[in-house]
């Protein structure tokens, strides 16, 4: 049952269920490979559209998981590497960009050969001004087998060490030594992918914040300011006068605006860095939705059918009901009557439920009861 | 010592392991590693071949004896005075020469030299020098022929006895004769008698064997007919005679490969009975080799080496689209294997004429084997280089060369080997007629089978090249159409067997590359040793263990030891009674448990 095989996945990545540190402000840089071999068409309808496709599915998993995160994208095509998007924490953005991938207007068509050794050297330049506190990773996309460097690529792989970035890889033909010691060296991780479900998979993989080492990221405080809403202006109109300077190009702002608390500055979206006097701005929502990560639900504990006594105030006509959609269980999804219990609340539910909770909801309904 | 690990020549050659192994108790097991060759390491070593050159250096060497000899009767008489009557009593062997000083060594087996004393006519140091002088003259004669003669050593021997009044038997003692006077003359410096050595070699052999070796006079190189190059060529046609001293004397002998197929030639071709024949598999978690055969191109043309098709344009081109084609597919480096040089040299010439080359090296550097050690050398070390920074590359080598049989192309720096057609020795070379046609007489075994069975072992060796451990993984390809015939297919090693899957026995050139995808695809994923067999388990290894301790005097220790002061230790009782136990492994998988 497939429901099964998820639960199963949880308990084997027990890491999820521990609280461990881990890199909540987290700066990617996500290299595409656009060389010769991405028009190579063993995945349908074609290597480009499938990576295409799937990176803007995974910037908005990563947004949706890393709120307070920044990503920037870059290609790596005809020798040469060259930067698409820079750090931000818009997805807007990025997904613009990645509809326009393979079109030869932009120069983002594939040809000629890859250059790991460029693109990784890119990606230090483009991480080298990341505050302290912000973990720092590479997510390298390559399709292609071979690459085509200037110089020792060792000597840049020596250097991302250093500098303490992270580079994952997740390759689409086979395995490459160059990438093996790359991910090993720099402490990331390495996926080949067999197919198209399979990409998916490995990239749904990297959107939850990876555990962080404690020498690298020593604790800090870190400062954010939570701006206030502005509306738009009373009185006339809705505010087409107003005018507010969002990053590099101005725009005319269409009355949602907020106000950077320590410059007073607007910016137009969050979260991002304010762009006069830097303060990481955030809302805090934002900082909920990470919350779950550090304080993840414990894990429910299956229990038996038969006999095993278990020490509930429960009466066991009402345990045969689930707590969080309250419908029998086993009735449905094919009869699964496998129990779960959560550890503190004493709550029973269903498998079903114990996966959403999980995967998705991150909160347990029944402590949720309890603490109210 | 309690091991001793040395190359197959000090076992086997009768001029070496005199010298070396002498001293080794009965109670050692021999172990062969890698023996799939010792076939030809035996004949090897009981071959002697004579040119030009090496004559005129033996008449040198006779005439400097002469002088010394004249020098000595005039300074110290005595010395020659008691040689001769040493001779006299028999004792060529021994005398006053201690042991384990010898410079050389008898050429002949230790059984067939007889303890005789020497014969009369060699006896005086004169006499000797004037025999030798006639035998190397009627050498020369026999050099400067017009054409091939092929001859067994019975008739060499009667036209030596009609020209020269040289027989057999004092023939015999020409080693013998020749190392006394050695000493006797207080030689130091061997190397610049090295032509009287071998023509010493010569002598003795052809004296010794009347059967098992042929005599072949080639005025030129059959390749090269234009460059008179005489030769004449004592070649030893029978294998076993070289490793019945090793049989007999040791206890256990235990002959073990990873290519070592089809396992029952072997005790035919050695002349022994096995005690015990077990082929082991290789225990592998995962299916980390994938063989396939490839019979034809994309165009469903048959391509192979033989030689009719070896030039036609067709069989180039479709070779060379799978070298393309590879290339995109597969990371880091790829090795090749050809026949021979010469057709090495023809292909990538006419593939350099397609754009072939220049398609490769857009996706991998190319490397080359030579002849030229150095060349090589280099060569490799720049594949190894490319391969680690991830530019890729593909090495191109021959079947029988140096590279093919020592080095390894494991991890990344082989991930896929391919063999361009099957590669059969030089089948008109006249040594190995005469060989094919005494295994024939003697052993019943067809020359077709002989050849394929030769081919193959090599062409198993080469692909065995990369794999080295248990997380290593490599597509062996077999390129070429023969190989799908059971002839062929069926003298492959098991552990190659095993893994062929049914589909892959007979692909077109577009099949194998989705088969090669979906492999390299495969082998990506995380691979841990967990689940991973073992031919022996820790719980097996325990079990053994208590047992040994039960019985103390069974003691499975096996450990030769030199003679001064070692123990011996009994060997275990079943490997007692054991003359000879033949063992195929895997290469190095045991090793990786």
């Amino acid at each position: 049952m497939r429901l099964r095989e998820r639960r199963d996945h949880l308990l084997t990545h027990a890491s999820t269920a521990k609280r461990i540190r881990r890199g909540m402000i987290r700066f990617v840089q996500v290299v595409v490979d656009l060389s010769r071999a991405t028009l190579m068409t063993d995945l349908r309808p074609s290597r480009l559209k499938v990576v295409s496709e799937e990176l803007q599915r995974f910037v908005r998993l990563f947004f949706d998981s890393n709120p307070l995160s920044q990503l920037a994208l870059c290609c790596t095509r005809d020798g040469v590497a060259r930067v698409i998007t820079e750090l931000s924490g818009s997805p807007a953005k990025h997904i613009e960009q990645l509809k326009r991938l393979g079109t030869r207007k932009f120069l983002l068509d594939c040809c000629g050969d890859a250059s790991v050794q460029n693109a990784l050297e890119l990606s230090v330049k483009q991480l080298r001004d990341v505050p302290p506190y912000g973990h720092r990773e590479v997510l390298m996309l390559m399709t292609s087998l071979t690459t085509c460097d200037p110089g020792d690529v060792f000597e840049t792989i020596g250097q991302c060490a250093k500098s303490r970035i992270h580079c994952s890889v997740v390759g689409l033909g086979a395995e490459v030594f160059i990438l093996r010691e790359l991910s090993k060296k720099t402490k990331g991780k390495y996926a080949v992918a067999t197919n198209e479900m399979h990409l998916r998979q490995t990239l749904e993989e990297y959107a939850p914040p990876p555990p962080s080492l404690a020498k690298e990221t020593p604790s800090s405080l870190v400062q954010m300011g939570f701006p206030n809403f502005t509306a738009a202006s009373d009185g006339g109109g809705g505010g087409e006068g107003d005018l507010c300077f969002v990053g590099l190009e101005s725009e005319v702002g269409r009355g949602r605006s907020f106000t950077c608390p320590r410059c007073k500055s607007r910016v137009k979206d969050l979260p991002q860095a304010c762009h006069v006097c830097g303060l990481q701005l955030a809302s805090s929502a934002h900082l909920a939705r990470s919350y779950h990560h550090l304080f993840p639900v414990p894990l429910f504990n299956e229990v038996q059918e038969s006999g095993v006594p278990v020490k509930t105030e429960i009466s066991t006509e009402a345990a045969a009901l689930c707590s969080g959609c309250g419908r029998e269980i086993g009735a449905s999804e094919g009869g699964d009557n496998m129990t779960l219990e959560c550890p503190k609340c004493r709550q029973r539910f269903c498998i079903t439920c114990d996966v959403f909770i999980h995967e998705q909801l991150h909160n347990c309904p029944g402590c949720e009861e309890l603490s109210t | 010592a309690n091991v001793i690990v040395y190359n197959y020549q000090y076992m086997l050659d009768p001029k070496v392991s005199a010298l070396v192994s002498r001293e080794l108790e009965r109670e050692c097991v021999v172990v062969f590693d890698e023996a799939h060759n010792i076939d030809n390491v035996c004949i090897e070593a009981l071959s002697v071949n004579l040119r030009q050159q090496t004559l005129d250096n033996a008449t040198r060497g006779i005439n400097r004896l002469r002088t010394k000899i004249d020098e000595a009767k005039q300074t110290d008489a005595q010395r020659l005075a008691d040689e001769y009557n040493r001779l006299v009593r028999g004792l060529a062997q021994q005398g006053a020469i201690p042991q384990g000083q010898e410079w050389l060594s008898n050429p002949a087996l230790p059984q067939d030299i007889l303890q005789e004393a020497v014969p009369g006519n060699i006896r005086r140091a004169e006499h000797f020098m004037a025999f030798l002088r006639r035998f190397v003259e009627h050498l020369k004669v026999r050099l400067n022929v017009q054409q091939f003669e092929s001859e067994n050593p019975t008739s060499f021997l009667d036209k030596l006895k009609d020209a020269t009044q040289i027989d057999a038997k004092s023939l015999r003692f020409c080693y013998d004769r020749l190392q006394s006077l050695m000493k006797t003359l207080e030689i130091v410096d061997m190397d610049d008698y090295y032509g009287l050595q071998l023509v010493a070699d010569f002598g003795t052999l052809v004296g010794t064997y009347a059967r098992g070796f042929a005599i072949i006079i080639e005025p030129y190189d059959e390749r090269l007919p234009s460059v008179p190059d005489p030769v004449i060529q004592l070649s030893c046609l029978d294998s076993s005679l070289a490793v019945r001293p090793v049989f007999d004397k040791f206890q256990s002998v235990v002959i073990t490969s990873g290519t070592l197929s089809p396992i029952d030639l072997y005790p035919k071709i050695l002349n022994f009975h096995p005690v015990v024949i077990q082929s082991l598999n290789m225990s592998l978690s995962r299916d980390c080799i994938c063989p396939v055969i490839l019979t034809k191109g994309s165009d469903q043309m048959p391509v192979s080496s033989a030689f009719e098709m070896r030039n036609d344009p067709g069989v180039v081109r479709n070779y060379g689209k799978l070298l393309v084609d590879l290339s995109a597919i597969v990371p880091d480096g790829i090795v090749c294997f050809f026949v021979s040089y010469l057709y090495m040299d023809t292909i990538v010439s006419q593939w350099n004429d397609m754009g072939i080359l220049r398609d490769i090296m857009q996706n991998k550097l190319v490397f080359i084997e030579t002849q030229d050690v150095i060349e090589t050398t280099l060569a490799l070390d720049n594949y190894r280089r490319a391969c680690d920074c991830g530019r890729g590359a593909i090495f191109f080598s021959v079947a029988r060369g140096k590279v093919a049989e020592g080095i390894d192309f494991d991890r990344h720096y082989g991930r896929c080997v391919v063999m361009f057609g099957v590669p059969y020795q030089y089948t008109l070379s006249r040594i190995l007629r005469a060989r094919l046609e005494y295994l024939r007489e003697t052993f019943q075994i067809q020359e077709n089978d002989f050849l394929a069975f030769d081919a193959v072992r090599q062409a198993a060796q080469c692909v065995g090249r990369v794999i080295r451990s248990k997380a290593d993984y490599g597509l062996m390809i077999f390129a070429d159409r023969r190989y799908a015939r059971p002839d062929k297919r069926d003298k492959l090693p098991q552990w190659i067997i095993r893994n062929f899957q049914q589909g892959n026995l007979n692909l077109s050139e577009d099949m194998l590359i989705q088969v090669a995808q979906q492999f390299m695809r495969a082998m990506a994923q995380p691979f841990d040793g967990s689940n991973s067999q073992f031919l022996l388990s820790e719980q097996q290894l325990q079990g053994m263990q208590q047992q040994q301790q039960q019985q103390p005097q069974d003691s499975k220790v096996v450990a030769p030891s030199v003679a001064a002061g070692g123990v011996s230790v009994p060997v275990a009782a079943r490997v007692a009674e054991a003359k000879a136990v033949v063992l195929p492994l895997a290469p190095k998988a045991m090793a990786a448990d």
